[in-house]
């Protein structure tokens, strides 16, 4: 292989331009179809997850497993609640897939968000924070998740208006303008006939364990964390952005990575956090908690009237 | 065939030419610059929120985590600790941040409730341990160190506060009762003649960016932004050039930096379509770069990320990691020779040498 004298003299002949030039015109057009095509892939992973699903479920060729679940699930998921959004789409992968009657399968978590939705131990309804009140609505979704379990026995007061959790605090001096400590709110909480333990303000529980035997108990947990500033995730600010939260449930992914499932009053989607970041963050506080929960048992079902005979048409006239 | 022999020499070097003006991904940058971090260690109690004074000598941090809660000082040359403000049952002290010149301490005050309630902001002479307090919950201290801009969400005023006579003058309209956890992000000019700032527009918390002619009370609207809590994090460069970070959380968030161009019309330098971790960006004194968070992907099943430290360069749009620590967060700035970049507001410090 070599170039010709007469080229090296000359320079290149017009073919050779031509030639190079088409090349050249491939070459960058392949580079910038791959450049395009990468940019394609991020944008779709981008828009998964603001469906709900992970990167691994936009790929049909990742794996992935049933959630490890960390307290059973009431009634096997939600409670009639207002608060969880469900996921479209995404694929469905063999593990989540069980045989029930005899050759019937049924899915039984295709997508993450069902996974999610199945790992909470409570499923507190949601509502839209207006105000620095965040604790007092993180209570205000606590209550509405007791009264529908118990039928409406317990109360579930708004947070504004006559009679709210708002006006009550501040006619007890525990809030000006929203902002509560956790011992103010759990003595709010004991008035509305509820029990509580822990909310002791700044240090709470000892650790994740608390959380898990709590909701065990099938009771949700109002929290502080250090949250960040847009989504409402945790974050670490030196204790300066103290937010309250309602914990739902923990459980482990198909990797063995676990996470909290929870709610608070800038989103009705439910959160899903890594527990080591949310640890980090509710450390902040000294892991400040209140568990709430109401005694009272749900109304007893009318009894079923027993069936009326009926005539078999043997009776003898 | 003449040409073909030709060709398949020059194939290699035109396609490495064709995929150097493809735009390089930011990890094709330079090597990761070196980090020192530090860390204070109280004994028996956590310090949080540090803060680094301007020479690297004192360290202002919250103590927590014991029953001496409250705003101490670090001498690092000494590794003496030394209590600067206490709590109390009613009143807490967060954010330390030393003035420009290093020789005072602004903080806020307030009720250690759930959110926080700021109600004052504290100032304090490091010398003399003189204190100054005044009505508002968030502020950003003037380049001379003289003055110091206060946000009160009482009264809904943007003042100026001076620190020679402890009198405050308000200059500009700022909507009262924001929630605690969206104080206003301020920020004075380098000349500082205007302060720029953000403000909540409607009860649904859209935010509009403004800037003021400090001495002469003229106001301009710089951009709004019609979307629910917007984070917003404004800066100037050293030439006198505003600038802010927007996150936009949301079903389709999105995270930016804009700068206002020669025309007065602001300019994209950055865009990313996930929620970046937000913190104060700082733009070089040389004012190539600016330094900013980013979160670049989000972990497996959630809606945030590992953030670090990238830099964007001004004229090309290009960016670099300068971390990758995976947790950065709070607040930036350059040291003045511009070699140091300094991460602070977490519980460790990092000193960045881009």
């Amino acid at each position: 292989m070599h170039v010709s004298s007469t080229n090296r003299r000359r320079g290149m002949s017009t073919e050779s331009i031509l030639l190079l030039t088409l090349i050249a015109v491939a070459v960058i057009g392949a580079a910038t179809w791959y450049a395009n095509s990468t940019k394609r892939v991020e944008t779709e992973v981008t828009r998964s997850l603001e469906h709900g699903k992970s990167p691994s479920e936009a790929d049909p060729s990742a794996g992935g497993g049933g959630g490890v679940v960390v307290g059973a699930s009431r009634d096997g998921g939600s409670t009639g609640s207002t608060g969880s959004s469900s996921s479209t789409g995404g694929h469905q992968d063999p593990a989540d897939v069980v045989v029930r009657d005899g050759d019937t399968k049924v899915p039984e978590a295709s997508t993450f968000e069902q996974r999610v939705q199945r790992a909470k131990s409570v499923s507190v309804p949601w509502r839209d924070q207006e105000g620095p009140k965040c604790a007092l609505y993180a209570y205000g979704m606590v209550t509405d998740f007791w009264k529908d379990v118990t039928g409406g026995k317990a109360q579930a007061p708004p947070v504004n208006g006559p009679g709210g959790i708002f006006e009550t605090a501040k006619e007890k001096g525990y809030t000006k303008d929203g902002g509560i400590t956790l011992t103010n709110l759990a003595k709010i909480a004991q008035g509305n006939g509820y029990k509580t333990k822990y909310g002791d303000d700044w240090r709470g529980a000892k650790g994740m364990d608390d959380i898990k035997a709590a909701l065990g108990r099938k009771h949700p947990v109002i929290i502080v964390f250090d949250v960040d500033k847009g989504e409402g995730n945790p974050g670490d600010f030196g204790g300066e952005r103290a937010h309250a939260a309602v914990i739902q449930g923990v459980f482990k992914d198909e990797d063995g990575q676990e996470y909290v499932v929870a709610k608070h009053g800038w989103r009705e989607k439910d959160y899903v956090w890594r527990v080591e970041d949310f640890e980090k963050s509710w450390k902040t506080f000294d892991r400040p908690m209140l568990e709430v929960w109401s005694e009272e048992k749900p109304a007893e079902p009318p009894p079923t009237p027993a069936p009326i005979p009926v005539p078999d048409g043997s009776g003898s006239d | 065939m003449r040409t073909s022999k030709l060709a398949l020499p020059v194939a290699p070097v035109l396609f490495a030419l064709a995929l150097a003006a493809v735009p390089a991904t930011p990890e094709e940058g330079k090597p990761m610059p070196a980090i020192e971090e530090i860390v204070v260690e109280p004994e028996g109690a956590k310090a949080t929120h540090l803060s680094l004074s301007r020479d690297g000598n004192l360290v202002a941090y919250r103590r927590v985590g014991s029953t001496e809660k409250g705003l101490w000082i670090y001498d690092r040359k000494t590794g003496e600790h030394l209590p600067l403000a206490e709590d109390s049952e009613e009143k807490a002290h967060y954010a330390p941040t030393f003035s420009p010149d290093g020789k005072a301490i602004a903080f806020l005050v307030g009720e250690p409730v759930v959110p926080p309630a700021y109600t004052s902001v504290g100032v304090l002479t490091i010398a003399d341990r003189t204190r100054l307090d005044f009505p508002g919950s968030a502020f950003a201290w003037s380049p001379t160190s003289k003055r110091i801009a206060i946000a009160n969400r009482e009264n809904g005023e943007l003042g100026v506060a001076s620190l020679k006579t402890g009198k405050v003058t308000e200059v500009a309209p700022i909507a009262p009762g924001w929630d605690p956890l969206e104080p206003p992000s301020m920020a004075w000019s380098p000349d500082g003649e205007s302060i720029a700032y953000a403000v909540t527009l409607t009860d649904q918390g859209a935010q509009g960016i403004r800037c003021v002619l400090v001495d002469k009370k003229d106001l301009t609207k710089v951009i709004d932004y019609q979307a629910k809590r917007a984070a917003i994090h404004l800066f100037w460069s050293p030439e006198g050039r505003l600038a802010w970070h927007v996150v936009i959380p949301g079903e389709k968030p999105s995270s930016e930096i804009c700068a206002v161009d020669a025309s007065g019309n602001p300019e994209t330098l950055y865009h990313s379509d996930l929620v970046d971790s937000a913190g104060r960006p700082a733009w070089s004194p040389d004012g190539a770069t600016i330094a900013f968070l980013r979160t670049p992907s989000y972990h497996k099943h959630t809606t945030y990320g590992p953030s670090d430290v990238w830099a964007i360069d001004v004229a090309t749009k290009q960016l670099r990691p300068l971390t990758a620590v995976g947790d950065a967060t709070g607040h930036l700035s350059w040291s003045a020779d511009g070699k140091t970049l300094v991460l602070s507001g977490g519980q460790r410090l990092r000193c960045v040498k881009p």
